[in-house]
């Protein structure tokens, strides 16, 4: 945070220019693996402008130019459906962020040890299974036969089984419910490391002032924790238009379809399900561009902001 | 287990000893052969190799590995050229476009002369299936008539439990509403399941389309084409709109499943289910009927184990006017399972006596009816099943799985009915007692219910008395592949048709009332022609009848 | 922070330790429910478990580790876990370490070419080519590899090491040590609650996959992992469906009878593959909690 010394320059001391070379040859192995993991297969943006098949080499597939570029941009029928769907996912994304700040202050406002200890370590353990996993497991629970209903039923509260993976009026807010629940725990340990790290001494004179913990907890907590959540929150505008994919298509069904499918899982569907293969690819280019666009203009905010860039 | 195993010991020691007869004849080194498809060769089981793989890897004197892809895998094989000998796929397009085939032409003279015998598929092969050059790049299995006489059971039809069908007087069902209405009594004296749970009348794995579509599209007498959009009438091989048609088999389903789920009979897990979550209901009796026997099958198996003679499965019972799924006479093969020798192959004579194999009478005979000496004779010469195999058929499990009896339908050259130079059929087991001997209990009682040798009997007399109808007229397979590929425009619109009903199923079929559902019926083909449904039926009627008539005009000639 | 304890505070403590007691029984029961049924008496479990066992048997774990190759599947998950753990944890703290450094040539552009990493993909069919180029196809090393250097992972390293205390490095150099020496004598000892927290990322993300078994090593038992075996078992239907889409409706009895799958066998292989994470997590958390807290907030 603010507070911190940036080690950085201070470390700058003059160094022969030797030792500054020494510094780029021990980089550049590892940052040869980024360049043939994550770059050479960058090639494959070049399928975008080729009416591209698998088994057919490239020079013999049709030149279409920008064409799959133009054909997304001005598709009526999906486009809008699926942007709206990530659109309406990031913000309620942004709208539900503060929950693990608030998730962390009343952990903190625990004070038996080994209860906090408990709901820490148990909150965090949805992050660990991956969203097949979560699927089987939710299925088991909500399905009409599943154990909600078995409940529900036996205690007479519904004469009909319902069920929530199948209903598409429920995307929005079932699948947030999932995600909090996958990952407020988690994402609440950066701010009880924040929390712990508040002068307790501002506490004690607030004390003595009278003020109560309502009180304390709005005037020093938030506020000390205000800088943390806002430099996730720009980290997070880069993801504007990736929300995720496998939450969303592992509980994609022909109900929830409408409302769940959001743009990483659109390009799924078009590139390998439709074998739409070259579309796919450029729906997926206009994505990393508008990603890696907001990803700067969030740092140059930042630096105006904060004095202090991202990276 | 221990007969298993003698068996098996059995066969090695046959090997052993034909090989070493062979060995100062044959000094050639055995070769190796792969093979890639998506077709599950159940290679991981217990009892693979089969004695038919056995037998046929020794015919050519080479051993075989089979690759199984799915989409993705099948794809990146291709794109990277990473391909084994021998590919099946089921368009041809892009493997021509490619330049990955072998054409056969060079090779057939010294090492494929079964493969020319079937002229007519060649010859449509030839002008449909080679970008124009008029060679033989591919392979179609199962050319022939499919079960003229049908199968022991048909898997579509009226499906009902059979043990509570019998129980409520075995009514005459014509209509689908007096299906409806049989479900209904079923239900009413269906035991409660042993594992808890409601009983349904039927619940769909209806996370796809197939599921919604099947039961109606094969009772009335329709096929399947590349796109749910469109449906083949199979007694005259016209193409219809499945979907913007209001009276197509598509919506003549909707209706059904729609008045289903208005009577609570529809199980509500319909629109979120797998195959296997539908089975493992069936398993537990929560279901008295079904759209394909396939996916209920489990009902039947489980019940069996703990009562032999239980009656409590499902199986089809026939209105008039119905449509029975085998008769097709498949001029050119399964035009969807397209065998090819791809130029990553190093060995093509072998490859290509590969396919010459698959299509011989030797292989084609062991393939339906077992080896000779093994399972079947010649008594009097007539070939004839030996009772022992007969049995080892209707008791089922690992024994009878080793065999390979029909195990290689996606690939062997020729349909069980095509004829042996002895004058038999390849299948032998086309003889009704022969039939009636392999029942089930149930499939028995059935039989013995309606004064049958085996059940589909009953369908199939109706097809002769001209009360019902099998596929006998169909020609869709040659069709299909005789037709161009999809331009991206259609595909890409018929992907989103497919796409915009899939996700409004659901709403048809839980309208509240008529009004309701006539109201959504409407909307969706308007949606539906909004998204360009007239673009692409007129691509494909063009197509489908232009293709049509060039193949009349061959088969003509 | 000494509060006299008002009614109302007394009142607000109940309702917290409720709600998180709750939240945390929500976290907490799916899981349950898994070894619940897991260990059951089949015969009972069918009808329903919900709180508590009923009866008890091994027979689940016994059918599931009956199945063909799960030993195998088994070996490769913790090997690729573990290995692939190791090499992303030292090449990303020696990466992160080195990009501390404001005097190294080009670290702005090297960054930023890493951090874009995080946002673009050359698509499956470019990778898998480029892959296979590299001899990564039916190779286990396509498990390690490709992800030994995480922009994500280098991120949180960096901003961790920034804020360490200067004068131990500086007491290191003045002795005339290199960047290599100061780095494993000094900054990684000093890194381990980061580390620790890398780990864990890695060792989750490392045993939940299962797409590059897929793509790249998918006919190869030998290579076969857990996860993937599980996502299998979890799709039978799925590829069923996906062979009737193309319309190859001549397969469906072949191969709808493999995908005979009670629930039992369903639910013990979930808990088997989400099982060994939850073993291992708690000897990390104390580390790596304090780790996130200092690497994450300062960005």
């Amino acid at each position: 945070m603010d507070g911190f010394v940036n080690a950085a320059t201070v470390r700058a001391s003059a160094r022969p220019r030797k030792k500054k070379m020494q510094l780029l040859f021990m980089a550049l192995p590892l940052m040869a693996l980024v360049i043939l993991f994550n770059y050479v297969p960058l090639f494959g943006w070049i399928y975008s402008l080729f009416d591209y098949r698998p088994g057919i080499s490239l020079w013999k597939c049709d030149f279409v130019g920008l064409e799959y570029f133009k054909l997304f941009l001005t598709d009526k029928y999906d486009m809008y459906r699926v942007m709206k769907n990530t659109i309406v996912f990031a913000l309620i994304g942004y709208l539900v962020s503060p929950l693990p700040m608030l998730f962390a202050i009343l952990l903190n406002e625990v004070k038996c040890a080994p209860y906090k200890k408990v709901v820490q370590t148990i909150s965090t353990m949805p992050n660990f299974v991956s969203w097949v996993i979560v699927y089987s497991l939710m299925f088991t629970i909500f399905s009409t036969d599943g154990l909600l209903n078995e409940i529900l039923m036996n205690m007479g509260l519904i004469e009909r089984p319902t069920n929530v993976l199948a209903d598409a009026s429920a995307v929005y807010w079932f699948q947030t419910l999932l995600g909090q629940w996958k990952n407020l725990g988690w994402s609440s340990i950066v701010y009880l490391a924040a929390i712990s790290g508040i002068d307790q001494e501002m506490y004690e004179a607030a004390s003595i002032d009278g003020a109560n913990r309502l009180q304390s907890t709005w005037h020093i907590t938030i506020p000390s924790l205000m800088p943390t959540y806002i430099v996730l929150l720009l980290l997070s505008i880069g993801n504007f238009v990736s929300v995720g994919f496998d939450q969303y298509f592992v509980f994609k069904n022909n109900v929830t379809s409408v409302n769940i499918e959001v743009l990483d899982v659109y390009v799924y569907r078009i590139g390998l399900m439709n074998a739409d293969y070259s579309y796919g690819v450029a729906i997926g280019i206009m994505k990393s561009v508008v990603s890696i666009t907001l990803l700067f203009i969030a740092n140059f905010i930042s630096k105006k902001v904060r004095g202090n860039s991202i990276f | 287990m221990v007969r298993k195993k003698l068996s098996l010991i059995l066969a090695i020691a046959l090997l052993l000893t034909a090989a070493s007869s062979f060995a100062f004849a044959e000094t050639q080194e055995r070769g190796k052969l792969t093979y890639g498809s998506t077709v599950d060769m159940d290679t991981d089981k217990e009892w693979y190799p089969t004695e038919f793989i056995l037998y046929l890897q020794d015919m050519i004197n080479a051993d075989i590995e089979f690759i199984e892809y799915d989409n993705d895998t099948l794809q990146l094989a291709l794109a990277s050229g990473d391909m084994p000998d021998l590919m099946m796929v089921n368009t041809a397009s892009t493997i021509l476009d490619g330049g990955l085939a072998v054409p056969l032409d060079d090779y057939l003279e010294e090492y494929g002369q079964n493969i020319l015998k079937y002229e007519q598929r060649n010859a449509v092969l030839r002008e449909f299936v080679s970008n124009g050059d008029g060679k033989l790049y591919f392979h179609t299995p199962n050319t022939g008539a499919e079960d003229m006489t049908g199968s022991t059971t048909t898997w579509n039809g009226y499906l009902v439990r059979w043990d509570l069908y019998k129980e409520i007087g075995a009514p005459a069902i014509n209509s689908d509403d007096e299906y409806i209405e049989v479900l209904k009594q079923m239900i009413e004296i269906a035991p409660t399941p042993a594992n808890g749970g409601p009983v349904y009348a039927m619940g769909l794995h209806g996370t796809d389309q197939w599921a919604w579509n099947i039961r109606s599209m094969a009772n009335l007498g329709y096929s399947n084409t590349t796109t749910w959009a469109y449906a083949v009438n199979t007694q005259t091989t016209e193409l219809v709109e499945n979907y913007t048609n209001p009276d197509s088999p598509f919506w003549a389903n909707m209706e059904f499943y729609f008045k289903l789920n208005r009577e609570g009979l529809l199980d509500p897990d319909s629109f979120t289910m797998t195959g296997d979550q539908v089975q493992e209901k069936a398993a537990n009796n929560q279901y008295v009927g079904s759209y394909c026997t396939w996916y209920t099958s489990d009902m039947y198996d489980t019940n069996r184990e703990s009562d032999p003679n239980t009656l409590a499965g499902i199986i089809a019972v026939y209105g008039e006017g119905m449509s029975g799924w085998y008769g097709s006479n498949h001029t050119v093969g399964w035009g969807d399972k397209l065998t090819f020798i791809t130029t990553s192959c190093e060995n093509i004579p072998l490859a290509v006596q590969f396919l010459d194999a698959l299509d011989s009478d030797e292989l084609n005979r062991v393939h339906y009816s077992g080896i000779e000496g093994q399972t079947w004779n010649y008594v009097d010469g007539v070939p004839t099943l030996t009772d022992e195999v007969v049995a080892l058929k209707a008791e089922g499990g690992d024994e009878w799985s080793h065999l390979g009896i029909s195990s290689f339908s996606n690939t062997i050259g020729a349909s069980g009915f095509g004829m042996h130079e002895d004058g038999y059929y390849y299948s032998l087991w086309d003889d009704p007692e022969l039939k009636y001997a392999g029942l089930s209990p149930l499939e028995k009682d059935y039989a013995d219910f309606y004064g049958v040798q085996y059940p589909s009997q009953v369908h199939y007399n109706m097809v002769l008395e001209g009360t019902a109808i099998n596929q006998s007229g169909n020609q869709t397979q040659a069709v299909q592949l005789g037709m161009a590929v999809r331009p991206n425009e259609i595909q890409r619109i018929d992907a989103r048709l497919e796409e915009i009903v899939n996700r409004t199923i659901p709403s048809l079929v839980t309208a509240a009332d008529q009004a309701a559902f006539d109201a959504a019926k409407e909307a969706l083909i308007n949606e539906l022609k909004g998204a360009g449904a007239d673009e692409s039926w007129e691509w494909w009627n063009e197509n489908w009848n232009g293709t049509l008539a060039r193949l009349n005009e061959m088969f003509a000639e | 922070m000494v509060q006299k304890k008002t009614p109302v505070g007394i009142f607000c403590d109940v309702l917290i330790y409720v709600f998180l007691g709750i939240f945390t029984f929500l976290c907490l029961y799916p899981f349950w429910y898994l070894v619940i049924y897991t260990f059951s008496d089949p015969t009972q479990s069918a009808t329903g478990v919900s709180i508590w066992f009923k009866g008890f048997s091994l027979y689940n774990v016994q059918q599931v580790l009956r199945l063909e190759g799960i030993g195998r599947a088994l070996l490769n998950s913790v090997l690729r876990t573990v290995l692939g753990t190791a090499i992303t944890v030292v090449c990303c703290s020696f990466l992160g370490y080195l990009f501390t450094k404001e005097e190294m040539p080009a670290k702005k552009l090297l960054y930023r070419t890493l951090i874009v990493t995080m946002y673009v993909s050359g698509g499956l069919i470019p990778t898998y080519l480029v892959y296979r180029m590299y001899g990564l196809t039916n190779n286990f090393l396509v498990y390690i590899l490709p992800s030994a250097v995480s922009a994500y992972n280098i991120i949180l390293i960096k901003t961790f090491i920034e804020q360490l205390p200067t004068s131990l490095e500086e007491a290191a150099m003045i002795d005339g040590a290199g960047y290599m020496t100061i780095f494993v004598r000094v900054i990684f000892p000093l890194s381990i609650p980061i580390v620790a927290t890398i780990a864990i990322f890695a060792a989750v993300g490392q045993w939940n996959s299962w797409f590059d078994n897929h793509i790249y090593n998918t006919n190869n038992d030998a290579l076969l992992t857990l996860q993937y075996q599980l996502y299998q078992f979890l799709n039978e239907s799925q590829r069923i469906a996906e062979l009737l889409r193309q319309g190859n409706i001549h397969d469906v009895e072949a191969a709808v009878s493999q995908q005979l799958t009670p629930k039992g066998v369903r639910v013990t292989t979930t808990l088997f593959a989400a099982v060994p994470i939850f073993l291992v997590y708690p000897f990390m958390q104390r580390y790596f909690i304090k780790g996130i807290m200092i690497g994450a907030v300062k960005g």
